[in-house]
């Protein structure tokens, strides 16, 4: 029944002014998540003010359109140029530069395209037919629930490590919690590691520590680097073989899940899902050590996951009036300022609306898929472009993007702060990825720590007493244990039947192909 | 290839430029006409209450003024970098900020912006939304008197959006009028705090009508009183009682939203803003916004808002001061004691 | 796998210094914090900070003894190597692009950001022999004027 409503939506959609929209917003979306320092965070908000005065329908169409586009749009840089576009995609540059650097750009973007937009359909399935079912589960995390999320978080920035030195991962990943105490914290407004300095009150936000370790990191890598630049051929086809997909059914099933559930929780968003949904198809894999150095498996899990975070962090939108993630909640903003109040009531009162939304969002998805492949070809041509032009043009837009953010100069300096402390760390063997990780994770743990004190009244019980933070607690513990061969060794025994299975099931799939 | 990709990307900015450029309108007769785009700084994240009021009002007086009205978000230190941001800007009325009246009127007591006073800002207050005391539907608490029986036999946990923000003030006035104690547990803001109180993991939250306004028409919160010595009307909810009815002489605890501008901008821009805003304030778009969120549309500004302020740097001054969480003894600034 | 730590056992063991340095100062700066707030120790804004501090100390540590398990203390760093690094070309070649960008950095918000924006662009190429100098100027020219246009004009982002 849910089908036949969501089909009848689409096919309102299909009229020419809203296929014009769609993909042009999609393609700014797309322009948006690839410039560094603007996220689809900024862009929502820019086109909600460009959009104010539209009829509705179009507006929340565009401003889909872009949320959608600025997710995948990160991708693109992160393949191309070790660049995240945005936060998003930290986790893509992991697998998608060591590919390209071997001449599979091509290929890593063709599967970053098709994984974010298999994400995002697993995302529309979330969307237009279990949100009400989902939309209670978001009530379900509460302090105790996402302060073990945050350590989980914690736990896998040894996994997030190309070099097989799980420690530096960790120091890194600390370090970026550390750093994120910096300014007035939530609870009691008190003002740790400030000195006194007017500007950390605010503390160090996401974008300028995420352009400067990883964008200026690259520009200064790259031009200090003397040795004549080879020119990688670039071979390979765009669109990734079905066969290629289907080996990585599971792959792919059980990112976009991730992706949904890490969307639907209230606060947390696209940021983290990716290297969630990373660390668990590297634990899976039969080929961990390719990990970081170019394995299709974990560009595959990252990109599907956060594409899939979109359609979560959307349910509870929809259903509670709850954003999941911080673009969500300028896309709540804007929802309202159109007139559409999402929430509990639009279920009684207008149940056909989350139809006629998930076709927006449907409608966005295929846009993306279109243009990301449409455009892969061009894109290349970026690589081609000398580093001494490309590099310092991009640090121009990491400015702009940096400063656009919140209109401050002071997250200039935190920029260039943070790309000298990534340079140092890069040399130094010590990834960039639990850094940026870590002050995500920081503000997380610390608040929902001590919340969860003050709920308690000073008591630990209650952070082991629901069935959520008893999963996580196990995930946590496998996360840091699991690779210890007692633990290795009983897993085995429980897990051999289910991989027997699902290998049996991959094999079937193989064959019909 | 360079060039088809330069040409693709020259293409896609054209079309949204002629897709998303606004028609012109003409310029009202002011004296005062921009001649570049106006900065509206928002010091919360975009979605809340002062963004979404911001916005709706920077919207209604761009076409009087002429001009583009940019919107940026500053989050951080409970908006006292935002603010300082904007009063840092040169004072030629081209930077402004939205935000409430509480929030401006303590950040010197909280030792935020030790150099800026509310007094050195023009207030231009849109919207005002009381604060309502709200409960989780499944407690025990469904009427006032059970909410002080409750209160007086357990510590009640009470959700706000952290430290002097809107709940936490009027937590922290009710417990002291009716001498009460509670577990005041702070979130990261309204929206988190609200969320905590329907997720049942805290029993009471009194935040802004605003804020929980749908909540209340969807049945996941129910109200007790607002702090008002009026009742509030919320379409699709039952009237809200006033809080005097059950406690004379308590004090109203609500905030107002709008702009702020530095007073000593040129005089023509500031008659020119005056104009465009008492004009902006007072459209359906934002009568209705109001009428959504369980909020009043006012159009409050000049000696009115002055007075505003004051009354507000002293009530919520001395609160906090009281209370611990300001530092700076307000008496120092020359605020007078409520 | 310890040949892999045998590479970078010098710098581990700096780093390591460093890294316990930095935990027992932010140990210190912590522990320095307000204990009693309203709610009582369990809320104070010092625990995370201690914890993770412990964390990275306890890291740091490792990370010592790791590299003096493998003689990181031993590898000396002789005068000769310092100068040919000092003179080697990617260090030049690094001040000179750290150098830009402070300029930029310092030049922001006190010049026109189309004529610092090209002035960076154009020293960059001009350093780096990119191409001609004319091809370089305008290049320069005309991205930061494209730059500081969208952004302007058609995203209402106000550049400095």
């Amino acid at each position: 029944m849910g089908l036949v409503y969501l089909f009848q939506a689409f096919a309102e959609l299909m009229t020419l002014s809203n296929l014009l929209y769609c993909f042009v917003a999609v393609q700014l979306g797309i322009i948006f998540g690839m410039l560094p320092g603007l996220t689809a965070t900024v862009g929502i908000a820019i086109l909600t003010a460009l959009t104010f005065k539209w009829d509705p329908g179009n507006a929340i169409m565009v401003l889909i359109g872009i949320y959608v586009g600025a997710i995948y749009g990160g991708s693109r840089t992160a393949v191309l140029l070790n660049i995240p576009g945005t936060p998003a995609s930290a986790a893509t540059c992991l697998d998608g530069y060591p590919l390209s650097r071997t001449g599979k750009a091509a290929e890593a973007l063709g599967l970053a395209t098709t994984s974010s937009f298999l994400g995002s359909m697993v995302g529309l399935v979330a969307l237009a037919f279990l949100t009400p079912l989902l939309a209670n589960m978001a009530l379900e995390f509460k302090s105790y629930e996402v302060f073990w999320l945050a350590i989980f978080g914690v736990a896998i920035c040894g996994n997030l490590t190309a070099a097989k030195d799980p420690l530096k991962g960790w120091v890194s990943g600390i370090l970026g919690i550390i750093l994120s105490f910096v300014g007035m914290e939530a609870i009691q407004g008190y003002r740790r590691f400030t000195f006194g300095v007017t500007d950390l009150m605010a503390g160090f936000s996401i974008i300028p520590v995420l352009v400067g370790t990883y964008a200026l990191v690259e520009i200064l890598d790259n031009l200090s680097d003397v040795s004549t630049p080879t020119v990688v051929a670039q071979v390979g086809r765009v669109l990734p073989r079905i066969k290629d997909i289907l080996k990585n059914w599971v792959n792919i099933v059980r990112s976009g899940l991730i992706g949904v559930l890490v969307g639907i929780i209230p606060g947390v968003g696209e940021n983290i899902g990716s290297y969630v949904a990373y660390d668990f198809a590297k634990r899976a894999s039969k080929e961990p050590e390719k990990f970081g150095k170019g394995s299709i498996e974990g560009l595959i899990a990252s990109e599907t996951a956060n594409n899939a975070v979109v359609g979560g962090a959307l349910v509870p939108v929809l259903s509670l009036a709850i954003p999941g993630s911080p673009p969500a909640a300028v896309l709540l903003a804007a929802l309202f300022l159109h007139n559409v109040r999402p929430g509990p009531l639009l279920m009684i009162e207008q149940p056909l609306y989350i139809y006629s939304f998930s076709a927006m969002f449907g409608l966005a998805t295929i846009a993306m898929f279109i243009l990301g492949i449409a455009i892969v070809k061009p894109m290349l041509t970026i690589l081609r472009i000398k580093k001494s032009i490309l590099m310092p043009i991009v640090f121009v837009l990491c400015m702009v993007g940096t400063y656009a953010i919140a209109g401050r100069l002071f997250d200039i300096l935190v920029m260039i702060c943070f790309g000298l402390l990534g340079f140092a760390m890069r040399k130094l063997g010590f990834p960039e990825a639990p850094l940026v990780l870590g002050i995500i994770l920081g503000p997380m743990v610390d608040e929902n720590l001590r919340r969860g004190l003050i709920l308690s009244e000073g008591s630990f019980a209650p952070f082991f007493g629901s069935t959520i933070s008893i999963l996580l607690i196990i995930a946590v513990f496998f996360t840091l244990f699991g690779r210890s061969k007692p633990v290795r060794w009983s897993l085995q025994l429980v897990f051999a039947p289910l991989r027997a299975l699902r290998s049996g099931i991959t094999n079937r799939l193989g064959r019909k192909k | 290839m360079k060039k088809l990709l330069v040409s693709l990307l020259v293409l896609s900015l054209l079309m949204t430029g002629t897709l998303f450029a606004a028609a012109e309108q003409e310029t009202a007769e002011a004296g005062w006409k921009p001649s570049k785009t106006i900065t509206m700084i928002v010091p919360w994240g975009a979605g809340g209450a002062s963004d979404q009021t911001g916005r709706i009002v920077a919207a209604g007086m761009e076409p009087i003024l002429g001009a583009k009205i940019a919107v940026v978000n500053q989050p951080g230190a409970s908006g006292a970098t935002g603010q300082k941001s904007a009063f840092d800007a040169d004072h030629d009325g081209y930077t402004w900020a939205a935000n409430a009246d509480a929030s401006v009127a303590t950040y010197q007591v909280q030792d935020l912006t030790p150099d800026i006073s509310h007094r050195d800002w023009n207030a231009y207050f849109a919207i005002f939304t009381p604060c309502v005391i709200t409960v989780n539907p499944d407690s025990d608490i469904t009427d006032w008197d059970s909410l002080m029986a409750a209160f007086k036999s357990r510590r009640v946990k009470v959700a706000s959006a952290g430290i002097g923000a809107g709940g936490h003030i009027a937590a922290e006035t009710f417990a002291s009028q009716m001498d009460v104690t509670y577990n005041h547990v702070p979130y990261g803001g309204g929206n988190p705090a609200v969320v905590a109180t329907v997720a049942g993991e805290t029993e009471v939250v009194m935040q802004l009508s605003m804020e929980v306004a749908d909540m209340l028409r969807a049945g996941r919160l129910r109200a007790i009183a607002v702090l008002d010595s009026v009742p509030l009307k919320i379409t699709g909810v039952d009237e809200i009682p006033a809080i005097t009815d059950f406690a004379s002489g308590f004090p109203s605890v609500g905030f107002n939203f709008g702009l702020f501008i530095p007073k000593d901008i040129p005089a023509d821009a500031q008659e020119a803003i005056s104009a465009a805003f008492t004009a902006a304030s007072q459209t359906d778009k934002v009568r209705e916004f109001a009428e959504l969120k369980g909020s009043v549309a006012v159009s409050i500004q000049g000696e009115e808002a002055d007075a505003i302020m004051e009354q507000a740097a002293s009530m919520f001054g001395w609160l906090m001061y009281e209370g611990g969480v300001a530092s700076v003894n307000p008496e120092t600034l020359g605020i007078d004691r409520p | 796998m310890k040949e892999n730590h045998k590479e970078t056992a010098k710098p581990d063991f700096l780093t390591s210094i460093f890294l316990i340095g930095l935990s027992l100062v932010i140990l210190g700066l912590s522990l320095a914090m307000p204990k009693y707030v309203e709610w009582g120790m369990y809320a104070t804004p010092s625990i995370a900070p201690i914890i993770f501090s412990s964390l990275l100390l306890m890291c740091g540590i490792i990370l010592f003894i790791r590299s003096i398990a493998v003689r990181g203390y031993a590898i000396r760093i002789t005068r000769e190597q310092t100068v040919r690094f000092i003179t080697s070309k990617p260090f030049y070649n690094f001040s000179a692009t750290l150098g830009f960008v402070l300029l930029y950095y310092v030049l922001m918000g006190r010049v026109h950001f189309v004529l610092i924006s090209a002035l960076y662009l154009f020293l960059n190429m001009f350093y780096f022999h990119s191409t001609a100098w004319w091809k370089s100027l305008i290049i320069s020219v005309v991205t930061a004027g494209l730059i500081w246009y969208s952004f302007n004009y058609l995203f209402l982002i106000p550049l400095p």
